[in-house]
């Protein structure tokens, strides 16, 4: 009896509208290569929840979206369960989502490797790719930007304790 | 920069609704709700400066809806150059900009409330200039859809004061690849738009107008962030990638110069 009625509690919150973006930190500072800031913030704007990147010259908000056991937090999709392997999804109508590895640390820490391509866009590569554990979060992403002669890719690190989608339960 | 007129009244005139407490009273508006024990709720009026029947007075005239502009927009605000020369209309309540989540009502000063007063009045003049623009009929198509995708992200846009004097720029602007969440976000250090000692600020390269004028410049910029195009790659479809562009403050800057020519005045 117990198990049913943990299961339809997990089911109900599963399936709840109740966003699971509040299980992960939202807001963060990342430093690049060229020692340019960014920063991560949340907000909720018209009632939209959304995550808005700012990089010291312009802002960039995107809402937050859940899809196929992703959440969308800003560039980054991160997942609602320990990934197991290797995957590839398609995910929010284009993205192609890639868990391209999954590493350990010296002191057990997991990090999942994730790589996302728009497949309608001629590109050089992924739009993002990023390091993600459940305890720190992203502790480092690379962007891919556009200019009328080159691409550019910019490299970002973590410079706070926690990164956007750690799981906050976890410490 | 330090606004030193904080806490003055460079007018020398107190209106009967100085405080908000009072304004309630009256059955007035209170711009920013400010509360009862306000202290620095000064709100001045009077006919300060002649009309010079410059354009620019004919554009707040035609601003008016109940023609309550006219007898407050008789300062010309092309002459402003700093905020020392800026004199709040009584009553006057902004018709965009409303405080950014980091920003109390109690925090504002009066330099605060006349930077916010002349955003306020750029906003407008930015919205003017954009609508100014689509009925160029020598336009090419591009540019044309960028004010159109620029006129509907405006309407929809939230515009925000924050007192954080940031010291490394004066507004940002931004809107979601997806379409949705055009925001306009004006910093205190919105004040060095206007340049100082005779000298304009720069943007990117670009150098801004002097006083008033590089605040709408500002706003001009700023609302280029507003234009899909300008800030995102397009896919193969047509559709927007979060793939950003490099170069956006300059195509923004050519944007920023675009529009002065279509200015109200």
């Amino acid at each position: 009896m117990k198990n049913i009625i943990f299961a339809l509690l997990l089911a109900h919150i599963l399936m709840s509208s109740e966003s699971h973006a509040e299980w992960f930190n939202q807001r963060a500072n990342y430093l690049s290569t060229d020692g340019e800031s960014v920063a991560f913030i949340p907000n909720v704007i018209n009632g939209v929840r959304e995550i808005v990147l700012d990089d010291g010259i312009t802002i960039m908000p995107m809402s937050v979206k859940e899809d196929k056991g992703f959440v969308r937090l800003s560039y980054f999709y991160i997942p609602l369960a320990t990934p197991k392997s290797s995957a590839v999804w398609t995910i929010l109508g284009n993205d192609i989502l890639e868990l391209t590895k999954i590493t350990t640390d010296d002191n057990g820490e997991v990090y999942y490797h994730f790589a996302c391509t728009d497949p309608l866009l001629a590109s050089d590569g992924p739009i993002v790719s990023y390091v993600y554990s459940e305890r720190r979060g992203v502790i480092m992403f690379e962007l891919l930007t556009d200019h009328p002669v080159k691409r550019y890719n910019k490299s970002y690190v973590l410079i706070d304790d926690a990164g956007v989608g750690k799981v906050l339960s976890v410490d | 920069m330090n606004n030193p007129l904080a806490g003055t009244d460079p007018s020398g005139y107190i209106a009967d609704c100085i405080l908000a407490i009072h304004c309630a009273e009256q059955g007035l508006p209170n711009p920013f709700k400010y509360p009862p024990n306000c202290p620095f709720c000064v709100s001045v009026g009077g006919d300060q400066s002649e009309d010079n029947g410059n354009k620019r007075n004919q554009s707040q005239s035609r601003n008016s809806e109940n023609g309550e502009t006219e007898k407050i927009g008789n300062q010309s605000l092309l002459n402003i150059k700093t905020l020392d020369d800026v004199t709040v209309p009584e009553n006057w309540e902004p018709k965009y900009l409303a405080l950014a989540d980091d920003t109390r009502a109690d925090q504002l000063d009066e330099a605060d409330r006349k930077l916010n007063y002349l955003i306020d009045e750029a906003t407008s003049e930015h919205f003017q200039a954009v609508e100014q623009a689509l009925n160029d009929k020598s336009l090419t198509e591009e540019r044309r859809a960028h004010l159109v995708e620029a006129q509907d992200n405006l309407r929809s846009a939230v515009f925000t004061y924050s007192r954080y004097d940031n010291p490394e720029r004066l507004a940002q602007g931004g809107v979601d690849f997806d379409g949705g969440n055009p925001r306009i976000k004006f910093f205190r250090s919105m004040d060095k738009a206007m340049g100082s000692n005779g000298k304009p600020a720069s943007g990117y390269g670009e150098k801004l107008r002097l006083g008033y004028e590089g605040i709408i410049d500002v706003i001009h910029h700023e609302g280029g962030h507003l234009i899909r195009p300008l800030h995102y790659v397009t896919n193969s479809q047509g559709g927007y990638s979060k793939l950003k562009r490099l170069d956006i403050e300059k195509v923004t800057n050519q944007y920023m110069l675009f529009l002065r020519n279509y200015e109200g005045r």
